[in-house]
């Protein structure tokens, strides 16, 4: 067993994680060619929840007590309890089978066109996203509503700053902050989440592949798997750090 | 040892009367204790048999014998619906135990030893956080094999270092209070300082993050069964129905919602009953 | 109760006046609602002269100064009056014209220099602000002028410090970014809240003496919020003594120290030790300012005066006793009580 697994890590030096017992094709090369398609609906399921997400926070805390303040709080509560493969289901049931907008399932690489791409990845990645907008949501009000209290926010007013000033040059980046950090806690759960989507709508990508090796107990693909996962996870979680680093001055100087 | 006889807020004295005053905690324990009576009562209120087929009822619309309609084998949907609720609520609690199983005693333990034994376990639980959930519960039913049990356990694992983390953080703090101090000083066992100070001081945050990791594994069931890992047929969880649901989209477009919105509702249910807890309990240290 | 004062002849003397308060009277909504939370303030701030806000805290001094600025917190409501800034009511000129006003012609200065700092943006930024809101100027003339101003309130290597954060700099140097940041829009004006509060004695020595400096060349007028009667006597030409809302005593600072006309100055004055009369033992005053929601109707001050008289439940009128000099005593008005420190 133990040499086994020293055998296991000197070849994952090489970038070898050994053959699928299944298919018998490399591991990492299966990898490689299903991961640009969960790579591509987790990165937009991202641009969506901070535009969505980051957006709709901003003006429920900036119009605290308003009726978007409460329909952003009420979405956002939804939002947190729904099952993305779900939404994904009912998404792909409107706008591809019911109204034939968009193509319900498969993948066309960036390669083939923005438009091709794009729209195959619409529907899952918004499904997706939506669970962590409204974990970014319900994060950025409480932000935004801590921050406008805080007494530099009233030292800039006194200084005639208002209005998309203010909130741009003095409200954004300290409320930034906070939610920064729980955008690179959401990174594990859409990659999970892309598992199952994935599935709905009929893309061949990591997600697909893992529950498949999982069905045949294809112990070297799960382990190539579970390993480009963490990778990604502590890639992003890097990215936050750096991204941190450059909101927050404190942090750069320390 | 007289403090200064205060007004006691009443969130001090019953936590649960204080979330139960909130109206939407008030629906949402409602909701749970319906669905914890169904689940029960499944047998009896259920109109029809939950794995019986008729074939020659295939897809059947909604009608006074199939109030929610029929499914692929003709089996009746709304008793399904019905059996599945037992699952809801029972699979997240194996998960939930499982975590805590594993949580408390480290958790404890590292947060009453401090030391090498903090930093080695505490390590050991960042890096297991920093692992994709869904992906290492994959992993680990590989390992066990498919099946609901297998599932939730697996979950539960995954769940341990946050359950793990609660802990240790609330036993650190009460360590810091005087009168586990005066309890040690005064010559009481670890266990029973343990069990008499420290247990009923980490009840609350403990009882907070489980209640939100109900409404978690209950969603980590769904996406398992979904892809059929978890429930194993003929045995119905709202996830598998999804599953079934998605497979014959092109022939019941509206399977999709009745067992959607059974979960989301239920998951609504722990996370408005997790954050009022929480709510209640903050302010009950805040005073 | 009313708002507006029984005696004739108390409107503020207005000419030459710079900024006017008259009648303004704040209500507290929510929570513990107060009406008349600030009643009737009435007071004027000339031009380039230097006034003192003083009193408790909860006196709503700092409530007067953030109507000023049109900066007060949502559950304080102006019911009445005016704020006249240069012959424009503050209280009803709309938030453009606010706008142009703040940060231009009136700055303000805060306590606690750190949190009232932008943590996440460059003193120079800060600083720079106020010169492109109001006069518009793109980054670099900007810059070059929050060199200059750092430079002026006494930074060393201001074009370094320019690019520094405020959590890097003491509180001292950030209470003089305060101020730069504050002149920047060539106020006629500065409302300044507790400006020395959270410094230490010698700083704040420090600060009194570029604020006095500033002052004296760019012809300031300055409005002080304080509770450090030392600071009033080193700076101020005139006080406004405020007790739970109302303006109790106003006068010039010399008439205000040797002949309060109010007992509440007078306790004041006693609670403050003093080197020449090293013998007189400290004075303490009894009880504290009551919470808003429970101020007490005719005088504020009865409940922990030593004078009271039943004439006191009834509203006091200001009434002039001296050359500037008004009080909101009725037995000192009425000639009951003799003005001075044994008041």
């Amino acid at each position: 067993m133990v040499e086994q697994y020293l055998r296991w890590c000197g070849d994952l030096l090489r970038g070898d994680l050994g053959d699928s017992l299944f298919t018998g094709r490399s591991v990492t090369e299966t990898i490689a060619q299903a991961a640009p398609a969960t790579l591509s609906i987790t990165g937009l399921a991202i641009v969506i929840a901070v535009v969505v997400g980051v957006g709709a926070g901003l003006v429920a805390g900036l119009r605290q007590g308003s009726w978007v303040d409460r329909t952003v709080s009420t979405a956002a509560t939804l939002g947190i309890a729904m099952p993305s493969f779900w939404v994904a289901m009912l998404l792909i049931s409107a706008f591809a089978l019911s109204n034939r907008w968009l193509p319900a399932t498969g993948y066309a690489p960036l390669s083939e066109g923005l438009w091709p791409w794009l729209s195959h990845l619409i529907l899952p990645a918004t499904a997706l996203g939506l669970a962590t907008a409204a974990e970014l949501a319900r994060h950025t009000r409480g932000c935004v509503a801590d921050v406008l209290v805080r007494p530099y926010i009233r030292t800039a007013r006194a200084r005639g700053a208002a209005g998309f000033w203010l909130v741009r040059r003095h409200l954004l980046r300290n409320a930034a902050i906070p939610v920064v950090t729980v955008l690179g806690l959401q990174a594990g759960r859409l990659l999970g989440g892309a598992i199952v989507v994935e599935v709905v709508a009929g893309i061949t990508g990591l997600g697909t592949t893992a529950i498949n090796a999982v069905l045949q107990r294809d112990y070297p693909m799960i382990q190539g798997y579970v390993l480009f996962s963490a990778v990604i996870v502590v890639l992003v979680n890097l990215a936050v750090d750096l991204a941190y680093g450059w909101i927050n001055p404190k942090v750069r100087t320390a | 040892m007289s403090a200064p006889t205060t007004t006691i807020p009443a969130a001090r004295r019953r936590p649960l009367g204080a979330v139960l005053r909130r109206p939407s905690s008030a629906v949402a324990f409602a909701f749970l204790v319906l669905l914890v009576g169904s689940a029960i009562a499944a047998p009896v209120i259920a109109p029809h048999d939950p794995d019986a087929q008729e074939l020659g009822n295939r897809f059947a619309g909604v009608s006074l014998t199939h109030l929610a309609g029929a499914d692929e084998f003709g089996r009746d949907v709304l008793s399904r619906l019905l059996y599945a609720a037992r699952i809801a609520v029972t699979a997240p609690l194996i998960s939930v135990g499982v975590a805590v199983l594993i949580g408390l005693p480290t958790g404890l333990w590292a947060g009453r030893r401090r030391g090498i034994v903090d930093a080695v376990s505490g390590r050991l639980a960042d890096t297991l956080l920093s692992l994709p959930a869904l992906a290492s519960a994959l992993a680990i039913v590989a390992v066990l094999g498919p099946g609901l049990t297998n599932a939730m356990v697996a979950v539960g694992i995954i769940f341990s270092p946050t359950v793990f983390r609660v802990v240790r953080g609330a036993t650190l703090s009460v360590a810091e209070e005087t009168f586990v101090e005066s309890a040690t000083a005064i010559g009481c066992s670890t266990r029973r300082t343990l069990w008499v100070h420290i247990l009923p001081n980490i009840a609350a945050p403990l009882l907070v993050q489980v209640t939100i990791l109900m409404g978690v594994a209950l969603l980590a069931e769904a996406s398992l069964s979904f892809i059929g890992l978890g429930v194993q047929p003929p045995e119905a969880s709202w996830g598998s129905m999804l599953g079934a649901a998605y497979r014959n989209q092109y022939d019941a477009p509206y399977a999709v919602v009745p067992p959607g919105i059974a979960l989301v509702l239920t998951v609504l249910t722990f996370n408005t009953l997790g954050d009022a807890l929480r709510d209640v309990l903050a302010g009950r240290r805040a005073s | 109760m009313t708002a507006a004062p029984l005696a004739t002849g108390t409107a503020p003397d207005t000419a030459g006046a710079l900024l006017s308060v008259r009648g303004l009277t704040l209500d507290l909504v929510g929570g513990t609602p107060q009406p008349g939370l600030v009643q009737g303030v009435e007071f004027t701030v000339p031009k380039g002269r230097s006034v003192a806000l003083i009193g408790e805290s909860g006196c709503g001094k700092t409530l007067t100064a953030m109507a000023i600025l049109g900066l007060l917190p949502r559950a304080v409501r102006v019911v009445s009056g005016e704020i006249v800034f240069a012959g424009t009511d503050l209280l009803t000129c709309g938030p453009r014209e606010l706008r142009r006003i703040r940060g231009g012609p009136v700055g303000a200065v805060f306590q606690e220099p750190m949190s009232s700092l932008n943590p996440t943006m460059t003193v120079g930024d800060q600083i720079a602000e106020a010169r492109r809101i109001h006069f518009r100027e793109g980054r670099r003339t900007a810059r070059e002028h929050a060199r200059e101003l750092l430079d002026r309130v006494g930074i060393p290597d201001a074009r370094r410090r320019l690019d520094s954060y405020p959590h890097e700099m003491s509180g001292g140097m950030q209470q003089r970014v305060m101020i730069a940041a504050a002149i920047a829009g060539e106020p006629r004006l500065v409302v300044a809240d507790e400006p020395t509060t959270a410094l230490d004695v010698t700083i704040q020595a420090e600060i009194l003496e570029l604020l006095r400096d500033l002052r004296r060349d760019l012809g300031l007028a300055v409005l002080l919020v304080t509770h450090d009667l030392g600071v009033v006597a080193d700076f101020c030409d005139e006080v406004v003594v405020m007790y739970a809302g109302h303006v109790v005593e106003r006068a010039p600072v010399r008439d205000a120290f040797r002949t309060p006309a109010h007992p509440y100055t007078s306790a004041l004055l006693g609670s403050v030790p003093r080197s020449d009369h090293a013998r007189t033992p400290l004075q303490v005053i009894g009880g504290r300012v009551p919470p808003a929601g429970s101020f007490p109707g005719g005088c504020r001050f009865q409940p922990r005066c030593r004078h009271t008289a039943p004439a006191c439940a009834e509203p006091q009128p200001d009434t002039v006793v001296g050359s500037g000099h008004h009080t909101r005593c009725g037995r000192v008005a009425a000639g009951g009580l003799q003005p001075g420190r044994e008041l």
